[in-house]
């Protein structure tokens, strides 16, 4: 009987010491709550300590850093359904935020692209190829992947291998059978030098070192004749550092950039960047050397449909051609060819993206210049 | 103000616990009426509804008491059990039109159920001189039974609330307290994320449904409803019993069913007691030689009461009709009780009721007919990896895992093999168990307010969400 006695005085004192101790934090919560809260809401009118009492708990930044990270760390868990976890700290989206295009479907050969749209997408790339010929550039079209594609380590068991039927892997091999030259994935040359190495584990873009493959994959396609091959670079002129930062973009939207960090590879010291950077309206132009270029020509136009890109590429190319404009965005831009009259044009564009190539808006433009070309030399 | 929100458990709890062990043990059943009180004065600052819908009831149910015992007409009687019946019907109807914002007050359905019990109790002379306005109020203020039940029966809270029954000691409040943590894992934990994965789970596959995925939801949808009930009922009888009332709690097992008149008795099982008197004695009175046909009528008053009690609708009367027919069918002819089943059939009817009520309380849950059956007739086979790997990212991890596990461990104690079990095992490694598992709940009931009682805040004033009203 005094054992019971015993086992019922602990569990009396346990229970409502954990009872009391809320107590005590969310009273002293809903009083900092009423202070902080510079006007009163309607929901928080007359009874206004009870009512807060309730919210103290979900509306505590605190609390909700422990759930969240509670949910992460002891369940490998996070709320979000769009944001797929991945091995090692590696987040995935599933459905990209700007568009229609869903990674996971993609990955899994859900949503390939019928023969009818690779047929749209080669007339296309023809169009965009006819355009930039008529005005003197070589066109290419480089593919950046999803990192979901290429970091095969990371990627959740379950997921299993990724589907052949993906829309890259299938327009390549279309592209590739249709005869189309203007077309490079980099799918494969990322894959061989160790995806999860290449990419932000809390964001789907390229670090440093992927950028320097993407450009090293380039530069093997390009016209040997359009660069002075001396000024190639190669891996060891450059020297990568790692560091963790803060989580990037799909962290942030998970609320877990400080428990889920990134492994941030940044370009050290050792490429000395000989290059004049004069940012014009439409573009940036670098020049090799401490001058800026004097007639805004380049040898070769960046197209990027990222701007992070953009910053990752620039000090490869830069210190490779003697000019080089970088244009943010894909459109058809005449008066900017005009002005620049670049030797090559190239644009990046990530898998995730791929529908902007035939999508009117960007289409369009190309399109007319084809047919108007057709019409003048019939 | 339900039983697992904030208010209550953290301050409401203690202090009405700490006034009743020591002001209150003069006088504990006064000390359980200014309890009520409180409660349902605190409970006007979240639902004002409800206030007032008790209010209008005692003043009903004072008043009818008043004229059933002069006239005392079985007509009369009958007339004054219905007539809340359908104030009831109305004010469902209110709710789901949306109207000026309108809530259903919570326990409205209990309350008009013990409105009946007072009144018929009295009709027939078994309460004495407890009749009147504060017995009354007395009743109904007891707001432990409220949200889930059980309901009972005005002799039987006399009885219960007695002076000399009230007993308020460390016993009583730890028991109690073991009970109330069991019902809080069970709702804030258990059944709530079992019922927001169904929601999570239809959403993920709404536009390409698949049935692999569906019968998962209405599997989840199955094991919250039990385990939200469930969780209410043993924190009301874990808040009685803190104020020394015990009263016949029920377990309720959804697995072990093999009929869904059995299910709905099990999950139901706190209004068996109220059933049997006051609609089962006077049924079998009108059949007293045709078990079958008494049985049939039992069956569908049982299934009308259980439309009554759960979220109505047309289509959901129509969903109840063939669980209305199965349990007649798996009645016996002369006796009008259940058959007994050999153990093949009874599993296969079993997982037949299984998704039968599972299909039940989603259609329950769909606020649209049409989108119910839409999702149902889009099943397909297409984008299957696709769904596979969706529905297997969203609940990667173990989070799901853990809590399937915590509901297992609060529903243990109450299972035939943990009995079986503490009968063979020697006193001495009982004692250990029983300390494990008052160490583990305590551990579980703090987890379960750091972790889950935060997510899921719509429940500290709506305590079955849309299910129940």
């Amino acid at each position: 009987m005094k054992k019971k006695n015993k086992t019922d005085f602990i569990t009396v004192t346990l229970f409502f010491g954990i009872l009391l101790s809320f107590f005590v934090y969310i009273s002293i919560g809903s009083i900092f709550m009423e202070q902080s809260s510079p006007k009163r809401t309607k929901d928080s009118a007359s009874p206004n300590l009870l009512v807060q009492f309730n919210a103290v708990l979900t509306q505590d930044e605190s609390i909700k850093s422990i759930v969240d990270n509670l949910d992460y760390r002891l369940f490998r868990h996070v709320s979000d359904p769009n944001v797929l976890l991945g091995k090692h700290n590696w987040l995935f989206e599933i459905e990209a935020d700007e568009s229609s295009y869903n990674y996971l479907k993609d990955y899994t050969g859900g949503m390939p692209y019928t023969e009818e749209e690779m047929a749209y997408f080669s007339e296309c790339l023809a169009q965009r190829k006819a355009a930039y010929a008529d005005k003197g550039a070589d066109y290419l079209l480089v593919v950046i992947p999803n990192s979901l594609s290429v970091c095969n380590e990371a990627v959740p068991r379950y997921l299993g291998e990724q589907s052949e039927n993906t829309r890259l892997r299938r327009l390549s091999e279309y592209l590739k059978d249709d005869g189309t030259d203007c077309f490079l994935n980099l799918e494969q040359a990322l894959e061989a030098q160790g995806g999860t190495a290449l990419y932000h584990n809390t964001e789907d873009s390229l670090n440093a070192r992927g950028a320097f493959f993407v450009y090293d994959s380039t530069m093997q396609v390009l016209d040997s004749d359009s660069y002075d091959s001396e000024r190639v670079l190669a891996l060891d002129d450059v020297e990568f550092s790692t560091r963790t930062t803060v989580g990037r973009r799909i962290a942030k939207r998970i609320g877990m950039e400080k428990t889920i960090r990134n492994r941030t590879v940044s370009l050290t010291d050792i490429l000395i960047n000989r290059y004049t950077v004069s940012t014009k309206r439409l573009y940036d132009l670098t020049s090799y050397g401490t001058e800026p270029a004097e007639d805004n020509r380049a040898e070769i136009i960046l197209a990027f449909s990222r701007d992070w890109d953009k910053q990752q590429l620039m000090p490869y190319f830069s210190n490779t051609f003697d000019t080089a404009a970088y244009q943010s965005g894909l459109e058809w831009n005449a008066y900017l060819l005009d002005r620049i009259q670049p030797k090559t044009v190239i644009q990046f564009i990530h898998e995730s993206e791929l529908d902007m190539i035939m999508q009117e808006i960007y289409a369009g433009p190309y399109r007319r210049h084809a047919n108007s070309i057709a019409d003048n030399h019939p | 103000m339900m039983f697992s929100s904030p208010l209550f458990a953290f301050l409401f709890l203690p202090l009405v616990i700490l006034f009743h062990a020591t002001l209150g043990k003069r006088r504990p059943a006064l000390s359980v009426f200014l309890i009520g009180v409180c409660y349902h004065v605190l409970l006007c600052f979240s639902t004002p509804q409800l206030p007032i819908a008790l209010l209008c009831l005692i003043v009903y149910t004072y008043l009818a008491e008043r004229i059933v015992c002069r006239v005392r007409k079985t007509l009369v009687l009958c007339i004054a059990c219905v007539l809340p019946f359908s104030a009831l019907i109305a004010v469902r109807n209110i709710a789901y039109t949306g109207l000026y914002d309108f809530i259903y007050p919570v326990g409205l359905g209990i309350l008009i159920l013990c409105c009946v019990s007072y009144l018929v109790d009295c009709y027939r002379n078994e309460v004495g001189r407890e009749r009147g306005l504060y017995p009354l109020c007395r009743y109904l203020l007891f707001f432990p039974t409220l949200v889930a039940g059980p309901v009972i029966r005005y002799r039987d809270f006399l009885r219960l609330t007695e002076e000399s029954s009230i007993d308020c000691d460390l016993n009583a409040i730890s028991d109690g307290a073991k009970l109330y943590m069991v019902g809080f894992i069970k709702r804030v934990a258990v059944g709530a994320l079992l019922t927001d994965t169904f929601f999570d789970l239809i959403g993920l596959t709404s536009y390409t449904p698949n049935l692999l995925v569906a019968l998962l939801a209405v599997s989840s949808l199955f094991f919250g409803v039990y385990f939200t009930f469930s969780g209410y009922a043993d924190m009301g009888a874990g808040i009685a019993t803190m104020m020394g009332i015990r009263y016949a709690t029920y377990s309720p097992h959804p697995l072990w069913v093999a009929t869904p008149a059995r299910y709905a008795e099990n999950t139901f099982g706190g209004f068996s007691d109220w059933f049997g008197d006051y609609v089962a004695v006077p049924l079998r009175l009108c059949f007293p030689k045709k078990p079958r046909l008494y049985q049939a009528v039992l069956q569908a008053v049982f299934w009308i009461f259980i439309l009554l009690f759960v979220r109505t609708r047309w289509y959901m009367a129509l969903a109840a009709l063939p669980l209305f027919a199965v349990g007649y069918m798996l009645t016996n002819k002369k006796t009008g009780r259940s058959l007994s089943l050999p153990v093949g059939v009874r599993i296969l009817t079993g997982v037949a009721t299984f998704l039968m009520m599972g299909l039940y309380w989603t259609l329950a849950l769909s606020e649209n007919p049409s989108a119910f059956w839409e999702y149902l007739s889009g099943m397909n086979t297409s984008d299957s990896a696709y769904q596979i790997s969706l529905v297997i990212s969203a609940f990667s991890g173990i989070k799901h895992l853990v809590v399937v596990l915590m509901g297992v461990i609060t529903i243990l104690p109450n299972t035939r093999l943990f009995t079986h079990l503490r009968t063979r095992i020697p006193t001495k490694a009982t004692s250990i168990l029983t300390y494990l598992w008052m160490l583990c709940l305590l551990v579980l009931f703090l987890f379960t307010i750091v972790f889950f009682l935060p997510q899921y805040p719509q429940y500290h004033t709506v305590p079955f969400g849309t299910l129940f009203i």
